[in-house]
């Protein structure tokens, strides 16, 4: 990135001036080491994000930024409901509540090494993978609606772990106010047979072993210690997410100039946060982060059974 | 595997028994490619016709998965959509494409596209997923909006690309 572009606020700290229909400067966080490689397109990016409605005190981008979809990767940005502030689908993206949860074993290496090929073919053979993979659940109509407003509380009251999971669990394993008559019935009709699923891409369920610690305190809050062996599982809403995404991410590039909002790149497609869509948005995206925390629930369940 | 480029016969001018050589200089060959987007990945399609180049785009984004030579064209099933412009239209097809294949756990080789202003009507032709014989690289979470253009270009023709979340 070209630095004369920028006006340095501090070691790691730049900045890029309130111009043009920007409504608030833009702040980049990155060493100067780390400022020179960065791709120029986080600086067209995150000063695209400082021009949207109800943007408050700047646009941030974090030491990783890179390339995204509208906002840059690594981008933060906050939005005033009263001020017009909008939500944005393009800058959310597909992979709703994509997150993960890290299972203790209570195991160590030496007692997983006799059976390492033995355990990576079961668990291979129990948890669903890849394009196309369905897993053993159906859900009908009333089943998913319960999925997408209970979460993983709705998954552990199916038997699909204990209520002392919910604990440890973001939300408790429950987003409230989700509204699944904001979730398209296409997403729906691609969601009844993948709970259970692990996805694609770069979602995994990995056997780990913790082989530092950078916070000892932290870690050991988390009942973690060198030599632990831990289940790692990474996914997100799957295609009921995916399809989330992709439907409001078009009604709102499409309906944007009738909310009086001009993009400056379509990728940023958003609606006012005080708006019907922006609304429906929310709600749907509540629903979607349910069926994220329950599908991380049944995984987690079917990790336990191998 | 992921294929980085191709060149379909069907809906080319230029491919026609008894087309000139001179039209072959006039027209835009059907074709799909590739391009890079840190991240992801970006599918482009051109042709003579904006359907075409619509049909070769979605060519290019089976071929994000799968080769689509290997793709039988054992069934056939009807897609429509509609949007308020053709760059939108463009995300929307490919989007439609996207919930097809899992839907139906489908992948496909052929497309035909017609299109009415900004509405779409298309055939899809293909077989059953098989990760034995397709081996999926990916799956597709979406088309985006991101460096998504449907335009004329020369030669006489039409490009139609966009960004995909994979």
């Amino acid at each position: 990135m070209d630095l004369k572009l920028l006006t340095r606020r501090g070691p790691c700290a730049w900045e890029i001036a309130q111009q043009d229909a920007m409504r608030v400067p833009a702040v980049i966080y990155a060493s100067e080491a780390l400022m020179r490689e960065m791709d120029d397109k986080v600086r067209e990016q995150i000063v695209n994000v400082a021009a949207l409605p109800g943007i408050v005190g700047a646009a941030y981008a974090m030491p990783d930024a890179h390339w995204g979809y509208g906002f840059p990767i690594g981008g933060v940005a906050a939005f005033d409901a009263e001020a017009g502030g909008v939500v944005s689908a393009g800058g959310v993206g597909f992979d709703i509540s994509c997150g993960v949860r890290c299972l203790h074993t209570g195991l160590v290496r030496a007692d997983i090494t006799p059976v390492q090929q033995a355990l990576a073919d079961a668990l291979f053979a129990h948890i669903p993978a890849g394009l196309g993979s369905t897993g053993g659940i159906r859900l009908n109509s009333e089943q998913m609606h319960d999925m997408l407003t209970g979460g993983a509380r709705w998954a552990v009251k199916r038997g699909w772990g204990t209520d002392a999971d919910l604990e440890r669990i973001e939300e408790h394993g429950q987003m409230l106010h989700a509204k699944p008559g904001c979730v398209s019935e296409q997403a729906k009709r691609r969601q009844r047979e993948e709970m259970g699923t692990l996805g694609s891409g770069n979602h995994y369920l990995e056997v780990q072993e913790v082989t530092a610690l950078f916070d000892a305190a932290i870690a050991a809050a988390y009942g973690l210690k060198l030599g632990d062996i831990v289940v790692m599982i990474h996914c997100g809403s799957r295609g009921l997410g995916h399809q989330i995404g992709s439907d409001f991410l078009l009604r709102m590039a499409g309906e944007a100039p009738s909310h009086g909002i001009s993009l400056p790149d379509r990728e940023l497609a958003c609606a006012p946060i005080r708006s019907d869509l922006g609304q429906e948005y929310l709600g749907a995206m509540r629903a979607a982060i349910n069926c994220a925390l329950a599908n991380r629930q049944i995984l987690t369940h079917l990790v336990r059974e191998v | 595997m992921r294929v980085d480029r191709g060149i379909a016969v069907a809906q080319c001018m230029a491919d026609l028994p008894g087309a000139s050589a001179a039209m072959d200089r006039r027209v835009m060959h059907s074709h799909w490619e590739h391009f890079d987007h840190g991240a992801d990945i970006g599918v482009r399609g051109f042709a003579a016709t904006k359907a075409g180049a619509f049909e070769q785009a979605a060519l290019a984004l089976m071929a994000v998965i799968t080769d689509p030579a290997d793709v039988r064209q054992r069934d056939v099933i009807d897609i429509s959509c509609e949007a308020p412009d053709d760059e939108l239209l463009l995300a929307h097809w490919l989007n439609a494409i996207v919930s097809q294949m899992a839907l139906r756990r489908m992948l496909f080789g052929r497309f035909e596209v017609q299109l009415d202003g900004h509405r779409l009507s298309a055939q899809a032709w293909g077989e059953p997923a098989s990760v034995q014989r397709h081996r999926p690289a990916v799956e597709v979470k979406g088309a985006t909006c991101t460096a998504l253009r449907v335009a004329p270009v020369e030669p006489e023709g039409w490009l139609a690309q966009t960004v995909v979340d994979v």
